[in-house]
């Protein structure tokens, strides 16, 4: 059987097949970054691989060094990020996006039984519906379709859109997330995979499905997240304060017998700055209303 | 070494990808199990280990034992101790209980980091013996090794002038040593210029390779890759080789004669609930994965 190196020969049946970097191929990767007992290497040819103990456990076409962390990019909207020496998957800021919208006006409903594997959105906004549509294109490269309902509101008809992807694969990726359910309003941001930027953007997705602008007084304005869900909420409170922010305690509001209390809190007056430069809006209405705060505000310096 | 003597051969007729099975593990064997291919490679070294094996499978002969209706190829590829042990006697010996519709001669070992005299006294070794195996009358699958350019030049020769047109060239380690790119080259160029010269059509199967490589002379593969790779839990997609956990095949339902529009997330459930049907199901699909990607396009 022997071919090659003698001295390698060895060394396979001591690692037992497994795949162990030589010197001969060192020659042709240049070591990008070591953390504790990885290393990225960078091939000449283009791509990187990233290796435990020597031993190679992952080849990626792409990655993104920034200061102390390096991030691979895996398919279907995840990464491969190394930070500290630890590794996790992370949402890119499109899929984290995605996730947030979802959890604030859409879902995920599986019958396996029916073979029925869907994920939906629901708005009164054409823009937020494209959103939706366009997320999924970028992360799955599927295309949803925009169900338009029309309702007599006694004003006048209005459309409701409410786009739809019937994907198994896109389905199972999403639930296995743990977003949204599995009890009716239930949904979970997924923090453990979301960076700093994937905070963000999920916020940016949840604010602009169940978050409100409203006038105060005069030139002043309440930025207030709601849910009928409250464990979720407290989890999404807890992304604000995470990214330095300073919200408000969360309230909640007793509805009429039959229907949920609904909880919010808001963000405070010396925050909306900072909210509009890193979270803002993909809602019309909201990108009006934070671009007269924007302008208040910076009057009032 | 006293003169070479001359057959005529012709080729093999070398399917695009040849399955090796592992003959002592019966989930390896994919024709009980529905999926039908024309070939397989049984490496003689599994038998060497297992003596009752061996003996069980003196008395039927390969088809019999292993119930399988195509051509049986023996691979005599296998490692340096076993190599030692053995004589030419010892191999007509075996092929002649075994039966396999054709065997490859004995195979050598040539490292690159030995004694050149080493290397050249195997090399030596290899084409003795290929001039031994002429004796045998079933067909015969030429070696391409070496530990470099003349070496393995040389070995092509000489058994080109004894009338060998089929070739394998044990690939595997010469692969992860970062010396294929070398020495395939030169074993194809070597191969080219002797076509040209005796106007002889030749065919060359990679041995030990899991991937289909660059070159177009290459026009056969074999391996157990599909077999091995399974029993890690690895996934096959396009040729190229995945961990199960991977987003980027995790959800993707596969429509194989195995999987049946199942997607990996799934053979995981299905591993876990019945771990013999979950591997099965996977060696399965990783073997049907490799063989279209190693035969697309020809």
């Amino acid at each position: 059987m022997g071919g090659g190196s003698r001295v390698k020969q060895y060394e396979r049946r001591f690692f037992e097949g497994e795949q162990v970097r030589g010197k001969g191929e060192e020659e042709s990767f240049h070591v990008l970054r070591t953390f504790e007992r990885y290393e990225v290497r960078e091939a000449e040819g283009g791509g990187y691989e990233l290796l435990k103990e020597g031993k190679v456990i992952g080849i990626f076409s792409e990655a993104k060094v920034e200061g102390g962390r390096i991030v691979f990019k895996l398919s279907k909207g995840m990464s491969l990020e190394f930070l500290d020496g630890k590794v996790r998957e992370i949402l890119t800021p499109e899929k984290a996006e995605l996730c947030g919208l979802i959890a604030s006006d859409g879902g995920i409903y599986i019958n396996s039984e029916k073979s029925v594997y869907e994920v939906y959105f629901d708005s009164e906004d054409k823009e937020l519906a494209e959103l939706f549509i366009n997320l999924i294109r970028e992360v799955y490269h599927e295309t949803a379709r925009d169900y338009i309902r029309f309702e007599d509101t006694g004003e006048g008809e209005k459309a409701y859109h409410k786009p739809r992807i019937y994907s198994k694969k896109i389905a199972y990726d999403l639930a296995n997330l743990g977003i949204k359910g599995p009890e009716d309003f239930e949904f979970h941001p997924p923090v453990a995979h979301l960076d700093e930027e994937g905070k963000r953007a999920y916020l940016r997705g949840f604010f602009s499905g169940d978050g409100n602008i409203s006038m105060t007084g005069e030139r002043a304005h309440s930025i207030r997240i709601y849910s009928t869900y409250k464990e979720g909420l407290e989890e999404v409170r807890q992304m604000f304060i995470d990214l330095g922010f300073h919200p408000h305690e969360i309230r909640t509001d007793h509805r009429k017998p039959g229907w949920r209390d609904l909880h919010s809190f808001t963000i405070p007056a010396e925050d909306h700055l900072k909210f509009i430069e890193e979270i803002g809006s993909r809602k019309p209405e909201h990108m009006e209303k934070l671009q007269l705060i924007r302008m208040i505000d910076e009057r009032k310096k | 070494m006293s003169s070479l003597s001359k057959k005529l051969m012709t080729k093999i007729g070398f399917e695009r990808f040849i399955p090796q099975i592992d003959i002592s593990d019966k989930k390896s064997w994919f024709w009980r199990h529905g999926v039908e291919l024309p070939e397989i490679f049984v490496p003689l070294w599994q038998l060497l280990v297992d003596k009752t094996l061996l003996e069980e499978v003196s008395l039927k002969g390969l088809h019999d034992f292993l119930g399988f209706n195509g051509r049986i190829f023996l691979s005599l590829v296998m490692p340096d101790e076993l190599l030692d042990n053995l004589r030419f006697k010892d191999y007509f010996r075996l092929v002649k209980n075994l039966g396999p519709d054709a065997t490859m001669i004995p195979d050598n070992y040539t490292y690159v980091d030995d004694p050149l005299f080493l290397s050249w006294s195997q090399t030596v070794r290899l084409v003795s013996l290929a001039n031994d195996f002429l004796k045998l009358d079933i067909p015969l699958i030429g070696l391409i090794k070496g530990a470099n350019h003349l070496q393995i030049d040389w070995a092509i020769r000489k058994q080109v002038e004894m009338g060998y047109v089929s070739f394998a060239m044990p690939a595997r380690e010469l692969f992860e040593d970062n010396l294929l790119g070398d020495l395939l080259p030169s074993a194809l160029m070597s191969l080219k210029w002797f076509s040209k010269r005796t106007r002889t059509d030749f065919e060359l199967l990679l041995y030990g390779i899991g991937r289909r490589l660059k070159y177009r002379e290459i026009g056969s593969y074999s391996n157990l890759s599909w077999f091995l790779e399974a029993k890690q839990g690895h996934y096959f997609k396009g040729g190229k080789l995945y961990n199960f956990k991977d987003p980027e095949i995790r959800f993707e339902e596969c429509t194989c004669e195995a999987c049946r529009g199942m997607m990996p997330q799934e053979l995981i459930d299905l591993m876990l609930s019945d771990k013999e049907l979950g591997l099965k199901t996977l060696a399965l699909h990783n073997l049907l994965d490799m063989n279209r990607a190693l035969t697309r396009g020809r």
